[in-house]
């Protein structure tokens, strides 16, 4: 017996592990469940007492041995394998980057002035697309016959299906202002919200106008609204969305549901255009009025913007027809704005 | 409109000395309320264009329409020019460009001309015989321009622009706001300029507001002794005022140059001298007046009046036009002679041969203008004035005014007869009570009652007692206190308000839930990779009519195009022309989302009430679509094209966060459209809340798609009903024991669907069951006919311990006796 253990322990020093081959030749031969340990330890189990004290430790030992060269010799071996390179594994193999999604242009540019405004206290609200002559133009002291109204080119849409009466005709909305009636009519002030919205006018497609696009307009309305907060309101609101060193300037205008009206010009540096970027006012009394708001007790401001304007601006777009024809490759390039919150 | 910078110098006589760089000017326009446009300047014509004459003409020898012209072009001097013109004639004075001359008139690469002497065929030519345009002065060049009725031969030698009196202008184009009609004239904008500038305003007035105004109307009757043989017959009240004046025996010819060229730099066309003194009275004082021929009418009395029926009229361009009942006309007797305020008529305009004019100064009810013009789409410099409200106190003073041009520029003997007519006794001027505070209430800031009295003032308003303003007769949009208020701003300028010192405290009030929820859902898309679209809210009528009902179509009444016409009913269609434009491109591959409105009108069976007004709905929906490759193939993976499973997956993902916690993924079902197997709608809590649709092959093929197309549309309102009922978000604890996963396969008919048995399984199962999965279908040859395989997998897992075996074991048992039950499912061995 102690023979038989000389002899493995001889051939086990001497086998050479440096093959899948080998090794499992060496698992079989010696550790597998009928390799040659098994055999000794049954074997073992049927010496008498001396003997196997003799027999017992070097067996042990030579098992151990056995065993550790079995694992190095694997691990080895796996690491050779690992280091071996295949044209498959090459990392500079082209892959398409994982598709992202994104916003549209003009999304992004919406939720960032509705961002813009919500950090100075103002809420958003909402109304429908499809509104009533008093809404849009009514209450918003558009007198019905008034030239004001050929400011703003309308769609109409019948109210019944077939019905013949003009009189109670819907319009698409051409502002997001009757929005603001049904703040207002809605709600007790104080109000100090903003109103992102689609409008529609009827207006010949060129680069330059379409026949919808985006606002985002906004009301206040409590006790001592001024123009000076108007004003304070919007040059806060240009310097955040353009930046704290534009110039700008406010001249006077006309709006039917503003009196006194103006208008804002911003430039980037004093030989720059001025680009005119919204329009405002202090809230005209009849419109207060309109709306059961007594002028005598409040005052507020209004004022609009149209995001496609803003949006071309911003992403260097010269056609506005780009904005709604949807290519996919355009709006690819906006995946690297990570969205909005 | 455009204005002449010199005509306001004109205007302002010895103070426009003192107006500064038209830089400043245009600045100080724009930001009192007309904002300037564009600034552009007309050149001075040099001195080296002269006044020449015609000596001699001969017909050159080499050129059968060119003329050898022998001009003299100083008392001493007489040169030789080669003339085109058919009209050149000896005896004529004519304008001479002579070499070194640079003209006004520019070649292909913005050079101007410069005059060289030339051979011409063979005969030396020393300058040039102008036409009008090759002096900037208009578009004729028909032939020479022949000065015989402008200057004298002791003129010749003289600089031609000096002589005729034509300057270089500066000219100003102003975009007018529709509520200034006083505006809409030079002497208007020039008013308000030098309010704005601190200038004297007072040459501007022929009347101011208040007694004043009361003394300037004083309308007399002619019916009585009558020279001129008309009376004035007002049977509207629509014209509150008619004044009328004559004169005879004028010459009608074209005017003088320097009118010409004044009335083409603002874009008129010179008619001759009598209709250009109307207009140029219009552009400098704003009045709009009418020369008749006098000599057409036949009836004696002038009427103003409407008729029941509609009328046949040709007004002076030349158009017969189809007048509705009730359009407003001037008419000798009964027969129409002028569309009222807007245009006058073909047979009564001023020709060569006319010989006596009636001058009309009226004013018209703006409403009934408007009207007119807009039923007749006809919009004329009169129209657009008496529109907005034209000066009631201005007909006297335009109609003196135009006289004493025609008088100058057509000779004629001025009638002494002024007819002055109104239903009108007494002019009643308007009293706005004032209370200053107002403008510190409106404005934030306070200015002094003196300088907003001055500016006041300075615009023609009095002001009494400093309590009651009354505005100037011009000024129709000056009604309230609030209107005084903008005056005052506009002069003050809003650019020098000082921040508010106070800055409003508010109590921000909390972002409807709708706005965060709809911003939620698009992100859910974006997190899915899904690439954000907006299309058109107005789509084409057949596509619309295609989508639903065609009779709940909404269409617009006035489209803007074909393309454009109705309102969208669903998001689909918009978001598959997207689709087919990118294809069309060469882009396969897409996949978008759109959040947008979309409208119908409600069901005839009254079958919902409308959403915002009555028959109308108008809701907000969700729409993802994809089409094309999924994954293109590479190196490492085969392409792949989407099955329903790939957009079932986004879409539960998107539900997740559209519906919340209020409604389980499971617990949504999908039924198949009876009539169409590619369609489902989807239920949530017994209501559809969508539409998931598969493309058919010829759908797919009328919008040039070749790959698998899937789209599902979501009623984003109907969600966020459900969504509002969510369970706060809370962080649960999460079960520290593993779960069991137990397998079994079915075997069930054909027509059993997974859903059943999904349903079944779920109900079955007790608080332990956390999820049911399919892992896999099977139908083929190793199982019956008309049956198929189902593969579930079910997850157990108890929060309070470690499942056994066991006790899975004996729940699956309960569900699979249910399975057998329900649905005649058994167990695949």
């Amino acid at each position: 017996m102690k023979q038989k253990v000389d002899d493995a322990r001889q051939q086990i020093e001497e086998a050479v592990l440096d093959s899948e081959e080998t090794l499992e030749s060496f698992r079989l031969t010696y550790l597998s469940r009928n390799g040659l340990f098994s055999t000794l330890f049954e074997e073992f189990k049927t010496l008498p007492g001396p003997e196997k004290k003799d027999v017992g430790k070097p067996l042990n030992v030579l098992k151990v041995f056995a065993e550790k060269k079995y694992a190095e010799a694997k691990e080895s071996l796996e690491d050779a394998k690992e280091a071996i390179r295949t044209a498959t594994d090459d990392i500079t193999l082209p892959v398409e980057p994982s598709a992202l999604g994104s916003m549209h242009p003009l999304t992004l540019v919406r939720h960032e002035m509705t961002q813009l405004f919500m950090r100075m206290g103002f809420t958003v609200a909402d109304g429908p697309e499809i509104e009533d002559d008093f809404h849009n133009f009514t209450a918003l002291n558009f007198p019905a016959d008034h030239p004001a109204r050929d400011m703003q080119d309308t769609f109409f849409v019948r109210k019944g299906d077939q019905a013949e009466d003009r009189s109670d005709d819907l319009v698409l909305r051409t502002h997001t202002s009757p929005v603001q009636i049904r703040l207002m009519k809605d709600q007790e002030p104080p109000i100090r919200a903003i109103m992102p919205g689609r409008v529609f006018r009827n207006e010949a497609v060129t680069y330059k106008s379409y026949f919808q696009f985006s606002q985002v307009e906004g009301l206040v309305v409590d006790t001592s609204i001024t123009m000076a907060d108007l004003i304070h309101t919007l040059v806060t609101f240009a310097k955040m969305m353009y930046g704290d060193h534009i110039e700008y300037r406010v001249r006077s205008s006309y709006f039917p549901f503003t009196e006194p009206s103006i208008e804002m010009d911003v430039r980037t540096s004093s030989d720059a255009n001025w680009m005119e970027i919204l329009g405002a006012g202090m809230v005209d009394p009849n419109v207060l009025r309109a709306v059961n708001v007594d002028p005598d007790v409040y005052s507020g401001f209004a004022f609009g913007m149209g995001i496609d304007r803003i949006c071309m601006l911003k992403y260097g777009f010269s056609d506005i027809r780009t904005l709604y024809e949807n290519d996919l490759r355009m709006l690819s390039q906006f995946e690297h704005i990570g969205g909005v919150r | 409109m455009i204005i002449s910078l010199n005509w306001i110098k004109e205007l302002l006589g010895d103070q426009a000395s003192s107006l500064p760089d038209v830089e400043v000017i245009a600045d100080t326009l724009t930001r009192i309320g007309h904002e300037v446009e564009e600034i552009r300047s007309t050149s001075t014509l040099p001195d080296s264009v002269i006044i020449g004459e015609v000596l001699e003409t001969q017909k050159h020898p080499d050129a059968d329409r060119l003329k050898v012209c022998s001009v003299r072009i100083s008392e001493s001097e007489t040169t030789t020019i080669i003339c085109g013109a058919p009209n050149v004639a000896a005896g004529q004075l004519v304008p001479v460009a002579t070499p070194g001359a640079v003209l006004p008139i520019y070649d292909k690469e913005g050079k101007p001309l410069k005059i060289k002497v030339s051979k011409i065929r063979g005969i030396e030519s020393n300058g040039m015989i102008c036409a009008m345009d090759e002096l900037a002065l208009g578009e004729d060049h028909d032939g020479i321009m022949v000065l015989n009725d402008e200057v004298t031969v002791s003129d010749i030698g003289r600089p031609f622009a000096e002589v005729c009196g034509l300057l270089g202008d500066t000219l100003i184009e102003v975009s007018l706001t529709p509520n200034r009609p006083d505006a809409a004239s030079h002497r208007g904008l020039a008013r308000d300029l030098c309010a704005a500038l601190g200038l004297s305003t007072a040459w501007s007035f022929s009347s101011r507001g208040g007694n004043d105004a009361k003394d300037e109307w004083s309308p007399r009757s002619v019916q009585s002794s009558n020279k001129e043989h008309v009376s004035i017959d007002l049977k509207d009240g629509a014209c509150p005022r008619y004044v009328a004046r004559w004169i005879h025996g004028v010459t009608i010819a074209p005017s003088p140059l320097f009118v010409r060229q004044r009335l083409e730099s603002l874009g008129l066309r010179s008619v001759n001298n009598v209709v250009d003194a109307t207009n140029w009275v219009l552009h400098e004082m704003g009045h709009p007046t009418h020369a008749f021929d006098a000599g057409t009418f036949e009836s004696g009395t002038l009427r103003v009046q409407r008729f029941d029926e509609d009328v046949l009229f040709t007004t002076l361009d030349h158009v017969e036009r189809t007048c509705p009942a009730g359009t407003l006309f001037i008419c000798d007797g009964d027969k129409p002679v002028a569309i009222a305020g807007v245009m006058g008529g073909l047979e009564s305009e001023v020709s060569d041969q006319t010989t006596d004019i009636l001058l009309e100064s009226a004013m018209f009810a703006p409403s009934s203008i408007r009207k007119t013009s807009k039923v007749l789409g006809l919009q004329s410099d009169a129209s657009y004035r008496f529109e907005r409200g034209a000066d009631p106190l201005a007909c006297m003073s335009a109609a003196d005014r135009v006289i004493e041009l025609i008088e100058a520029w057509a000779g004629g003997e001025v009638s002494a007869e002024v007819a002055d007519v109104s239903e009108i006794q007494e002019y009643e001027p308007q009293a706005i009570e004032f209370d200053t505070a107002l403008t510190t209430r409106i404005l934030g800031h306070t200015i002094e009652d003196d300088v907003q009295f001055n500016t006041l003032t300075s615009l023609g308003c009095v002001v009494d007692n400093s309590v009651s303003v009354h505005p100037p007769s011009f000024r129709p949009d000056l009604t309230r206190p609030i209107d005084l208020v903008e005056e005052v701003g506009r002069l003050w300028d809003y650019n020098r308000l000082p921040e508010p010192s106070v800055q409003q405290a508010f109590v921000p009030q909390p972002i409807p839930q709708r706005e965060s929820y709809i911003v939620a859902c698009a992100s859910a898309c974006m997190r899915l990779g899904y690439r954000e679209i907006q299309a058109n809210s107005l789509i084409p009528k057949e596509d619309a009519q295609r989508a639903i009902d065609p009779g709940l179509v909404i269409h617009t009444l006035n489209p803007v195009s074909s393309e454009a016409t109705s309102l969208r009913p669903t998001l689909a269609i918009g978001g598959l022309n997207v689709f087919q434009r990118n294809r069309n491109r060469g882009v396969h591959a897409a996949r978008c989302f759109e959040i947008g409105h979309v409208y119908r009108r409600t069901d005839k069976e009254g079958k919902g009430k409308g959403t915002w007004h009555q028959g109308i709905e108008e809701r907000t929906h969700l729409w993802m679509g994809v089409t094309g490759p999924e994954t293109t193939a590479d190196w490492a993976k085969a392409g792949s094209t989407y099955r329903f499973d790939d957009l079932k997956r986004d879409l539960l993902g998107v539900l997740r966060v559209a519906l919340g916690s209020s409604v389980q993924v499971h617990e949504l079902s999908f039924q198949v459209d009876e009539s169409n197997p590619l369609i489902s709608t989807i239920h949530a809590q017994d209501e559809v809340i969508g539409k998931f649709t598969e493309l058919g092959r010829k759908e797919r093929s009328s919008y040039d798609l070749d790959s698998p197309t899937f789209m599902v549309e979501v009623d984003l309102d109907t969600c966020f009903e459900m969504w509002r009922h969510s369970a706060q978000t809370r962080a649960a604890e999460v079960s520290k024991f593993p779960s069991i996963d137990y397998d079994f396969a079915l075997v069930v008919a054909s027509d059993v669907t997974a859903g059943t048995l999904e349903q079944i399984i779920r109900e079955t199962g007790s608080d332990r069951l956390r999820n049911v999965q399919c892992f896999d279908v099977y139908e083929g040859d190793q199982i019956a006919k008309n049956t198929k395989s189902l593969a579930f997998r079910c997850t157990f897992l108890d929060s309070t311990k470690t499942l056994t075996f066991n006790e899975v074991e004996d729940e699956i048992k309960l569900i699979l006796n249910s399975l057998k039950d329900k649905a005649s499912a058994e167990l695949r061995t």
